[in-house]
């Protein structure tokens, strides 16, 4: 039987440092520019505002269950249907989003624990750790819509007018992303002038384009000065006719046992 | 019995595998020395768990001093026995990937002053994939079982060297492969200790292609696989979770039984010699997940890791190192894995990745047709130092359409693999995948080589072209 023949070592230091300097070069590259020519400070009218929203969509003090289903339409195709259980606690900025329906996604899951967020993946029994800007499911909607707001400390916000959406007289207030970190790095908020709830949400890119718009059609009260958005569509201004059409059913306050925000609850729940 | 031999064929995932060389016992961890530190872990784990729950409002639960004749008490008694037998009733998940796979091998011609070989080509195709049961009922448990599946449909090449490489892999079109890939029944403690035991699967690791870190599995992850049909290990997990953090606790069974060979038939071992340890503890902390982990056992390598993933100005980054100690005759080998992803777009639909790996075990340069038989060659886990890079798209032009360019790099002896791809969707059609691979660089090493040792049948750069249609039901 032959033995292995190895030959002088090809590899070098300058070989693997090139390599690497390459990578570096091109993520650099394409690395969005940093969020300098926005605005750096908060209008106090335009913060109270949107502190005002946090106040009336965060319930902390109440755990939260109900069921989302979310239908995409593209131009030209089947809709297609997500079903998930939303569980969620405000007071401790938690959620867990455990997919139900179809059957090729029941047992896909996340957990989110503050800014850490961490995707389920029955097939491999993976956790991946991610930050808080994935899409779920390949819709047009952001994990982050499921749990606690937190813009007021994630953006600096100035006022940008008033506006009238359908039928709702509405005041415009304008976010500018403090870090890359999140979402989306300008969003505009259109609330509404009788209860100042969002009617309606733009969110664009850092060069000011146009992605993404959230329609909030309708709210249940939850408690005094609470609530919850039922009814909502997420329209995708990237592609043409694509929307999501959300509504979230089985609203229940009931306690949440603890262990359902752990990754032991996805693994138990999934395959 | 020759249990070192036995040891040594567990053919674990980790590329830091047992030296070969005598054994001898050392004073590593016992069964009783991790009972106890286990049964430690799980008295501390209620009072921290505990303490979020006691913060928050407690249900209301109706004592016998109650009046039953109060209004709803009767209904309320009756309802909340009804949920009980609802929670523990069976339940059935079921679920199938089939993945249709045509794969062609595209050997190029040479036509020299001292070889002319004409060009030849090969073809394959195959139906595989996993299905999978799992019944649950509620506070008993759940039970599930994966088989995964191979049935090859068709084989041939122009070329007796190609022919000769779909011989070695025993081609059989009238008998479909199963393998166990999990069965494992799942249970709880409270809520508060979930424990699986079984043959399963684990996930320990932070990287996207190379896995230095995972002590465990029997088979590395592919990372470029459309279905995981690895096969799981025996063991008994016991998993204590916490907001944001985890401890694992891994007994490993799969060295108690020897498999039967040509030569002897299967046969146990001693308990106490051939069970092994693995535990993880990760956190996320500061906005990384961080994981330690640790293998051990009595006639096992004691092997350590780490693992991180996490955010920097924008770019996930991860890496995964793993180590095995100089002690009791094995040699101090190490590895390392790291990585980065920069998603971009204005819908983040482009993303830009790279992973590097080394390992101090690694070969350097060595020619595979002249590796011994007992030798062959780990993809992705022969070399020392490798690179590799993908720049990836969710839409390329149209929504239906993604695609991406990867290339991997086999930095120590100069061979390599480009891989294009394109994924369709398109209405009313099963997702589709078109996969272009050229494999080359140097000749007769990694990826320019069909087959190793004097199985080689190609040692020349060559293409492959593969046309792959997923359907999870």
């Amino acid at each position: 039987m032959k033995k292995n023949s190895s030959v002088p070592l090809r590899t070098s230091p300058v070989f693997v440092a090139l390599a690497v300097a390459i990578v570096v070069v091109v993520a650099a590259l394409v690395s969005p520019l940093a969020l300098s020519a926005q605005a750096k400070t908060n209008e106090p009218r335009a913060l109270a505002l949107i502190q005002d929203v946090e106040n009336k969509l965060n319930v902390e003090g109440l755990d939260l269950t109900s069921v989302f289903t979310l239908i995409q339409k593209k131009q030209g195709e089947t809709d297609r249907v997500l079903k998930l259980r939303v569980f969620r606690r405000d007071a401790a900025s938690r959620f867990t989003i455990l997919f139900q329906f179809p059957d090729s996604e029941k047992g896909k899951g996340y957990f989110r624990n503050g800014d850490d967020l961490y995707l389920y993946l029955p097939s491999t029994r993976e956790f991946v750790y991610r930050n808080r800007k994935d899409d779920v499911g390949s819709t047009d909607v952001r994990t982050d819509l499921f749990g606690r707001l937190n813009l007021s400390s994630q953006y600096f916000m100035k006022l940008a007018g008033t506006e009238k959406v359908s039928k709702f007289d509405t005041q415009v207030v304008q976010l500018d992303a403090k870090t890359p970190d999140v979402s989306f790095p300008i969003q505009k908020w259109y609330l509404r002038s009788s209860d100042n709830l969002p009617v309606k949400v733009e969110n664009f890119s850092a060069s000011g384009t146009l992605l993404r718009t959230f329609f909030y059609i309708d709210y249940r009260q939850l408690a005094p000065g609470k609530y919850i958005n039922t009814k909502l569509m997420a329209v995708n201004n990237l592609e043409n006719n694509q929307r999501t059409l959300l509504s979230s059913d089985d609203i229940s306050t009931a306690k949440i046992a603890d262990y359902t925000f752990s990754q032991a609850f996805l693994e138990e729940q999934s395959r | 019995m020759n249990l070192t031999k036995k040891v040594l064929k567990g053919g674990k995932a980790f590329p830091l595998g047992p030296a070969s060389g005598a054994l001898r016992r050392r004073s590593v961890p016992t069964p009783i020395a991790w009972a106890l530190s286990l049964a430690l872990l799980i008295g501390l784990t209620p009072s921290i768990l505990s303490a979020q729950e006691a913060a928050l409002p407690t249900e209301t639960v109706p004592t016998e001093d109650e009046d039953i004749f109060a209004e709803g008490a009767f209904e309320a008694a009756v309802e909340a026995g009804s949920s009980a037998a609802e929670a523990n009733k069976l339940e059935w998940f079921g679920g199938l990937s089939l993945v249709s796979s045509t794969q062609m091998q595209i050997l190029p011609g040479i036509d020299t002053t001292d070889e002319t070989v004409a060009a030849s080509l090969g073809a394959t195709t195959s139906l595989f994939g996993k299905a999978f049961l799992k019944a649950s009922a509620g506070d008993l448990g759940s039970f599930f079982v994966a088989y995964s599946y191979r049935q090859l449909l068709l084989a041939g090449g122009t070329s007796p060297e190609l022919r000769s490489w779909y011989d070695l892999q025993q081609p059989n079109l009238s008998q479909a492969q199963f393998s166990l890939s999990e069965l494992h029944y799942s249970f709880d403690l409270d809520k508060k200790v979930f424990i699986r035991l079984g043959s399963q699967l684990l996930s320990w690791g932070a990287s996207r292609i190379w896995s230095p870190a995972d002590f465990v599995n029997q088979q590395a992850a592919d990372a470029q696989a459309l279905v995981d049909v690895r096969a799981g290990k025996p063991g008994l997990r016991i998993h204590l979770p916490f907001s944001g953090a985890n401890i694992f606790a891994f007994a490993d069974f799969s060295q108690t039984v020897s498999a039967a060979t040509a030569t002897s038939p299967a046969a146990s071992n001693n308990i106490f010699e051939t069970v092994n340890y693995a535990l993880r503890v990760d956190a996320t902390l500061g906005g990384f997940n961080i994981g330690l982990q640790g293998y051990a056992g009595y006639l096992a390598p004691l092997m350590l890791g780490a693992t991180i993933s996490g955010n920097i100005a924008g770019f996930d980054v991860w890496g995964e190192f793993g180590s095995r100690l100089n002690v009791n005759d094995y040699d101090w080998r190490w590895a390392m894995s790291l990585g980065t992803e920069r998603a971009f777009g204005d819908n983040k639909e482009w993303a830009l990745r790279a992973e590097y790996f080394y390992q101090s075990d690694g070969k350097t340069d060595v020619a595979i047709s002249e590796l011994a038989l007992d030798e062959p060659p780990r993809p992705l886990y022969w070399g020392a130092h490798y690179l590799w890079l993908e720049l990836a798209t969710t839409k390329l032009f149209v929504s239906e359409l993604g695609a991406s360019l990867a290339g991997t790099l086999n930095i120590s002896d100069l061979s390599f693999q480009i891989r294009g791809n394109l994924s369709l969707s398109l209405p009313k059609l099963i997702p589709f995948n078109l996969t272009l691979k050229y494999n080359g660089g140097v000749e007769d090493r990694e990826f320019t080589s069909l087959g190793y040792g004097p199985y080689t049948v190609h040692t020349r750069p060559y293409l492959v072209a593969e046309i792959t249609a997923l359907l999870n039901i």
